[in-house]
């Protein structure tokens, strides 16, 4: 299903982004290139911006001495507070402190071989930053996490003033996404809704860039 | 801030308030350093908590009341009822602040009434008034909040018991109001509520009408210090970013990921449905039902990270301040709640009886893996609390903690150290934690190794971050860098800025410098670290402390912490070392 959100609070959606989106990139290769192919994300704002790097639960110390494979999940975070926060934080001066879980897989390698298929996870700051940009332009998002997302945000259905289509048509009123297919994955689109002269929602404004 | 104010409870014809010059011993320490060192020498270390040789000791920080940003955490320090040791917990809100310009160091409240009259003090400029007043008897803190703004208007600040410190409750907090005259901020841990309690103080109301905000020794140098602090404060990703937009509550989310988040008490390292109650969730639901800005809010003036905010009920009426992380923890994914409406109602609750979030959430689980309710089930865990502020027989037990819970239900897997219940970090996924957990002075507290700035502050040598033998001496440079910061009594969370951004440690060291016209050295932190830390051993030693206690419970050794499996491994006899200097 193509889901066309216009919203008035596309910040509404970040954390779903928390949840975990799909993407796809080249198997078996780093986690910074993965991300830049799969993503879109800059090098440069990982390297600055994300301090913070999980790959299925574990802390990364090294994004380019570090391997994504399908079934992955990657998760993303700006820098956090608390000694745990520090102690998380890619090549930590802490990082003895949580040895125990620290990745240690296998190093990453220029260009897959094929196409690997991931889970990505962005938190907080990151998902403030990068959200817009990828929301604007479609995330893919298991069934079941966006039917049980949508349900808790937005239990009557959608708020007064946005507008959404399903696969190019008008979603109608109340709580439409009991009908999707939870083992399926979908493709949400969330734009700011334009408001009109009226003040009311009309056409999605253009995709906001996530920052460089 | 020369005087230290002391208040003799059991005093014939009743309470007696002397003012006396800071005794040289005690000069140059402010928060933590002082309440420590005034236990230190002046409680006999094997006193009964809530006797009248026990003092509980109230001391704002070194620049409190000063124009210094970050500088409004009250100390509370006393032998504790809960783990039987030395105790300090401390707070933000405004009192400290008051409590700075009116030119107090501390104030010691020793003794103990010969009667049961409820007391409240007032501290005024030039004015102490005690008096009886058994009309605030029972009351949360949030009446007794309203009863006195009725006498004094809300320009003045309290320091507060609820009923859980009145019932001398081993979880009972001190409650300090915050800007908008709301008992919101708790010196939680270790039972200081029970021992204000037990001194028969219901209130003290601060009031520093007339007082103006206290002079720098070099006001040219200390604003500029002040300025470079702020602005590094501001520039920092963690300080003027991260905890603004979200709060401490930004850890749910990330600690779940790693597989460290405790879970239905300390069962799993991962709760399903934590992006329920994430940070993010949250700050999203407080700017929606509040209006933009109300995830972002300082506790005290002079706040610049303003790391809390203003949780709003369905309808949009103020429910409670923004809960924290471990608050959240507690209630939520240590009791499998999910419910960010039913955690803010029980951190409400917390507030008004004046009882600690960390300590009452462990131990509603607890009570929950006993089968006293079932988990998830987050009405359940609001009669339960509601038990605590009646004061029922079942309340009375879950009020003196989750140890004391798990030992009459019969419960193996308590997580508690020294009697204090653990934070929201699993010591099996972050095992470093875990040896401070183990070996503070204070029992489990995160907070007892949290300066994140050891590299800066020049605390310890460098220790290499890939060797996990190196764990045991990166927690001893952490707890002796924050019981130098603790000993200044500034926000702990300035250590992020300071982490990162040598600029921001040295505006830190100017401001204390050009304020008391000192010439501090980071060679003089560490050395008021360890001075710190030094004295707390030695009175847990004097109190039958041994190296037995200073361990985590046997079911972190033995029981496997899914997503990663991992047992805590760190050993005894490295354990035995931190405090090795």
């Amino acid at each position: 299903m193509d889901i066309e959100w216009a919203a008035c609070r596309p910040s509404l959606f970040f954390p779903l982004l928390g949840e975990g989106i799909r993407v796809e990139g080249p198997d078996g290769s780093s986690v910074a290139e993965f991300l830049a192919q799969a993503a879109g994300i800059d090098p440069a704002y990982l390297a600055r911006r994300v301090q913070t790097v999980f790959l299925n639960g574990h802390p990364v110390d090294d994004l380019a001495r570090t391997a994504v494979r399908g079934g992955d999940a990657i998760a993303l975070s700006a820098a956090l507070p608390g000694l745990a926060g520090a102690v998380l934080r890619r090549g930590s001066a802490y990082a003895a402190m949580r040895h125990s879980i620290t990745w240690e897989g296998t190093p990453g390698e220029k260009g897959g071989a094929g196409t690997a298929a991931a889970t990505l996870k962005l938190f907080n700051l990151v998902a403030r930053e990068l959200g817009p940009g990828l929301l604007a332009a479609g995330v893919r998002v298991p069934g079941e996490a966006l039917c049980g997302f949508l349900e808790r945000s937005f239990p009557g259905g959608a708020p007064a003033g946005d507008a959404v289509r399903l696969d190019g048509r008008p979603s109608g009123a109340g709580p439409w996404w009991r009908g999707l297919p939870p083992a399926e994955t979908h493709r949400l689109r969330v734009l700011p809704a334009q408001e009109t002269e009226s003040g009311a929602p009309g056409a999605p404004r253009e995709a906001v860039s996530p920052p460089s | 801030m020369d005087k230290i104010l002391r208040i003799q409870m059991g005093a014939e014809g009743g309470p007696k308030a002397k003012v006396e010059p800071l005794p040289a011993a005690y000069a140059g320490l402010g928060g933590r350093g002082l309440t420590s060192a005034i236990v230190a020498h002046e409680v006999p270390p094997s006193c009964h908590p809530l006797g009248e040789d026990n003092k509980l000791v109230i001391a704002p920080g070194l620049l409190s009341g000063s124009a210094a940003a970050m500088s409004g955490r009250l100390s509370v320090g006393c032998k504790s009822p809960l783990t039987g040791g030395i105790k300090e917990a401390n707070a933000g809100g405004m009192p400290a602040q008051m409590l700075g310009r009116l030119g107090f160091a501390a104030v010691v409240l020793e003794g103990k009434p010969r009667d049961d009259t409820l007391y409240r003090i007032y501290l005024g400029k030039d004015k102490v008034e005690i008096r009886p007043d058994n009309r605030l008897r029972g009351l949360g803190n949030y009446a007794v909040a309203e009863t006195m703004k009725a006498e004094y208007g809300d320009k003045v600040s309290l320091i507060s018991i609820g009923p859980a410190g009145e019932m001398k409750m081993a979880a009972a907090s001190v409650a300090c109001t915050d800007m908008e005259f709301r008992p919101t901020r708790h010196a939680g841990r270790g039972g200081v509520g029970a021992v204000m309690g037990s001194k028969g103080v219901k209130v003290i109301v601060v009031d520093d009408t007339g007082c103006g905000v206290r002079r720098p020794q070099d006001p040219e140098a200390f604003k500029e210090a002040n300025k470079k602090f702020v602005e590094g404060l501001r520039k920092h990703a963690v300080t003027g970013q991260g905890l603004p937009a979200y709060g401490t509550n930004v850890l749910t989310n990330v600690i779940n990921e790693a597989g460290a988040y405790p879970t239905k008490n300390f069962m799993w390292g991962r709760f399903a449905n934590c992006n329920k109650i994430s940070g993010e969730t949250q700050a999203e639901t407080e700017n929606a039902r509040g209006g933009e800005g109300s995830a972002t809010h300082g506790c005290h003036r002079g706040c610049v990270i303003r790391c809390s905010g203003t949780y709003y009920d369905k309808d949009g009426a103020y429910l409670t301040k923004q809960p924290e992380y471990e608050t959240v923890w507690a209630f939520g994914g240590n009791c499998a709640i999910d419910d960010l409406d039913a955690i803010a109602t029980l951190d409400r609750l917390c507030d008004d009886f004046g009882l600690d979030t960390i300590e009452t959430g462990a131990t509603v689980a607890v009570a929950m893996e006993a089968g006293v309710a079932a988990f998830g089930d987050a009405q359940a865990a609001i009669r339960l609390v509601k038990e605590i502020g009646a004061g029922t027989p079942l309340g009375r037990i879950l009020g003196n903690g989750a140890a004391v819970t798990g030992r009459v239900y019969g419960v193996e897997r308590v997580p508690v150290v020294k009697g204090q219940a653990m934070p929201a970090y699993d010591p099996r996924g972050v095992q470093g934690i875990g040896v401070t957990y183990a070996t503070s002075t204070m029992g489990a507290d995160h907070t007892a190794g949290y300066a994140v700035a050891t590299n800066i502050l020049g605390v310890g040598g460098n220790v290499n971050p890939l060797q996990p033998e190196g764990q045991v001496d990166l927690s001893r440079n952490l707890q002796i860098a924050t019981a130098a910061i603790d000993a200044t009594g500034m926000c702990l969370f300035i250590a992020f800025a300071i982490m990162d951004q040598p600029e921001t440690f040295q505006a830190l060291v100017n401001l204390i410098n050009t304020f008391h016209g000192l010439k501090l050295t980071a060679d003089d932190v560490t050395a008021l670290g360890k001075k710190v830390l030094s004295l707390e051993r030695e009175f847990n030693r004097k109190a039958g402390f041994t190296q037995a206690m200073d361990r985590l419970p046997d079911f972190f050794r033995k029981e496997k912490l899914p997503p990663h499996n991992v047992v805590f491994q760190v050993k005894d006899e490295e354990l035995d070392r931190v405090f090795n200097w």
